[in-house]
């Protein structure tokens, strides 16, 4: 018996999508967005094969073009797939793949974040929440290990920060100390071109829990204001169901409790690097950094000494 | 035969015109399918087709109808409850309808099909859905159709029966409290009730058919009675038996459907 968690909660998420169209104060793209994200994300755990993904935004598509929400030109009208993709080939619901992917995810919008001004930070940050709140109750619908808490984490975070999260913060919620000191430092974008001061060749292989490909960190290059960091991937068999367009988030933690982020980066095919540009950089004092890869619900990590 | 009428004799019916050979010709859909009305053989027109003549509009409107008469993704595509009226309405272009002849075999030619059926006029679209429902109510006890199709059909029959259930549940509730609904497809119907920390929480189970026999023909909520069933004018309309302790159980109530003085539908019982 296959596991249609993920298929039956999107059809009564795409009904509700059909309601929520209805209200006048509705934003039309809003709710393709949050739609969009919660497939997204089932996609990324391993939740729902990927055609069955854009089957359904295929669906909220045409629904939204019959309703003149949309150019009739959205209306693509692409039968629903062969039977064979209703069987989702992934993880076992229960593992932490959710969490993985709801970690990095929220500290990708971090990175986001801090590049808005104050003036719209209070209206980002209620965004932010509503955005990840989607596959929150996704991953809790399919069966996956609870992550609201998380979530609760951020509220706090950002109350902590002294940015109005924009709904009461759980009781039990607690501010990530790595976060609220990123949000309160607003690092500066990255200089274009970046010239680092450091340049380091650690070739050290990072380790998770699960069977994955083979990730090398090679090169790390740093100033005050940025790091690059070149990581080695070699594909293994074993990464059964990982879509290719899934992106790679890095994140770096170093002995000083200073959080780095940087935008996604995707191994295109033939790639066999991907290359990281986080910020801020590192200080001077910095002896270790902590680095995390995260693909979808899969993660490894690993300490380099600088 | 059951004994219950087809769905489709609670449907009046509708008609419209198309430019066709030249003419105004006229469309109807009546029991079920559509009919064109200026083209009373079909079947020797669609033989002249196969030997090379052009098909008039109408009967490659009437092919297409039939093409997509049990198509699932119609049932997602239809109205909900309370909306308006939906549809493209662009005009006809013949050139995009596929051939009589041949069923549309492509992923192209299957959106031009269907984009012109959804331009027709709403009522044509909701009586097209409807067929979809009705077709897929026959198809329910086939093993891979709701496989294939059930997670789709059980969403939009919660979709529609939703509002209603939750007024029906409001009558139970308290003046502030929340009214939580769950509904999912079943062979026999059934309605429940009970107080939790959700709030209060309506458990429904209902036939695929209540789609094309109760909610299409429009008798959801006939004077503010959830209805179950229909057979004609006969409707089982929900009663609450129950309390707070124990929760609630939506008995059978049997009554008649009947137009009041002001032309609403109402149920008088027995």
């Amino acid at each position: 018996m296959s596991d249609r968690r993920a298929e039956a909660h999107l059809w009564l998420l795409l009904e509700e999508a059909l309601v929520d169209v209805r209200d006048p104060r509705a934003e039309t793209w809003e709710i393709w967005r949050n739609f969009r994200a919660v497939v997204d994300a089932l996609v990324a755990i391993d939740a729902l094969v990927p055609e069955l993904g854009e089957a359904f935004v295929g669906e909220l598509d045409d629904a939204m073009a019959l309703r003149g929400l949309v150019p009739v030109t959205a209306f693509g009208a692409a039968p629903w797939p062969e039977p064979d993709l209703l069987v989702a080939p992934g993880r076992p619901p229960g593992n932490d793949a959710g969490r993985i992917w709801l970690e990095a995810e929220i500290e990708r919008h971090l990175d986001l974040f801090v590049s808005f001004d104050s003036e719209t930070q209070a209206w980002a940050a209620r965004d932010m929440l509503r955005i990840l709140g989607g596959p929150v109750r996704a991953f809790e619908a399919v069966g996956g290990e609870p992550v609201s808490g998380l979530l609760g984490d951020l509220a706090a975070t950002l109350a902590a920060a002294g940015v109005d999260p924009g709904r009461e913060v759980p009781g039990e919620a607690v501010a990530r100390r790595e976060w609220v000191q990123f949000l309160r430092d607003r690092p500066a974008p990255i200089p274009d071109p970046h010239v680092p001061d450091e340049r380091r060749r650690p070739r050290v292989r990072l380790g998770g829990k699960v069977t994955g490909p083979v990730v090398r960190v090679d090169l790390l290059a740093w100033s005050e204001d940025a790091i690059e960091m070149a990581v080695g991937v070699r594909t293994s068999p074993d990464l059964v169901g990982v879509d290719d367009r899934t992106p790679w988030h890095a994140r770096v933690l170093d002995d000083r409790g200073h959080l780095h982020l940087g935008q996604t980066a995707s191994l295109r095919p033939g790639d066999a690097a991907l290359v990281f540009q986080l910020r801020p950089g590192l200080v001077i004092g910095v002896t270790r950094i902590d680095v995390r890869l995260t693909r979808g619900g899969w993660r490894v990590e690993g300490s380099i000494a600088t | 035969m059951n004994g219950i009428p087809p769905w489709s004799e609670a449907i009046p019916p509708v008609s419209m015109f198309v430019e066709c050979d030249g003419a105004r010709h006229e469309l109807r859909w009546e029991a079920g399918r559509l009919v064109p009305s200026a083209h009373p053989d079909v079947d020797a027109e669609h033989a002249l087709a196969a030997l090379g003549g052009e098909a008039p509009v109408c009967l490659r409107l009437r092919a297409n109808w039939e093409a997509y008469a049990s198509e699932p993704a119609l049932i997602t595509l239809g109205r909900r409850p309370g909306e308006a009226g939906l549809g493209f309405a662009l005009d006809v272009n013949p050139t995009t309808l596929v051939p009589v002849t041949r069923r549309p075999t492509t992923v192209g030619e299957r959106r031009e099909a269907l984009v012109a059926l959804l331009s027709l006029p709403a009522p044509f679209i909701d009586r097209l859905v409807l067929g979809a429902m009705a077709s897929a109510v026959d198809r329910w006890s086939d093993a891979d159709f709701r496989e294939r199709h059930g997670l789709r059909i059980g969403a939009a029959l919660a979709a529609r029966a939703t509002p209603a259930l939750r007024r029906l549940g409001s009558s139970l509730a308290a003046a502030d409290e929340t009214v939580v609904v769950h509904c999912e497809p079943s062979e026999d119907a059934r309605v429940r009730a009970r107080r939790s920390v959700r709030g209060l929480e309506v458990t429904a189970a209902l036939p695929v058919a209540w789609l094309v026999r109760v909610w299409g023909p429009g008798f959801s909520e006939p004077s503010g009675q959830f209805v179950l069933d229909t057979r004609g004018r006969e409707v089982d309309v929900v009663e609450w038996v129950g309390d707070a302790a124990v929760g609630w159980e939506g008995v059978r109530r049997r009554g008649a459907l009947e137009l009041d003085g002001e032309g609403a539908t109402v149920v008088r019982f027995v």
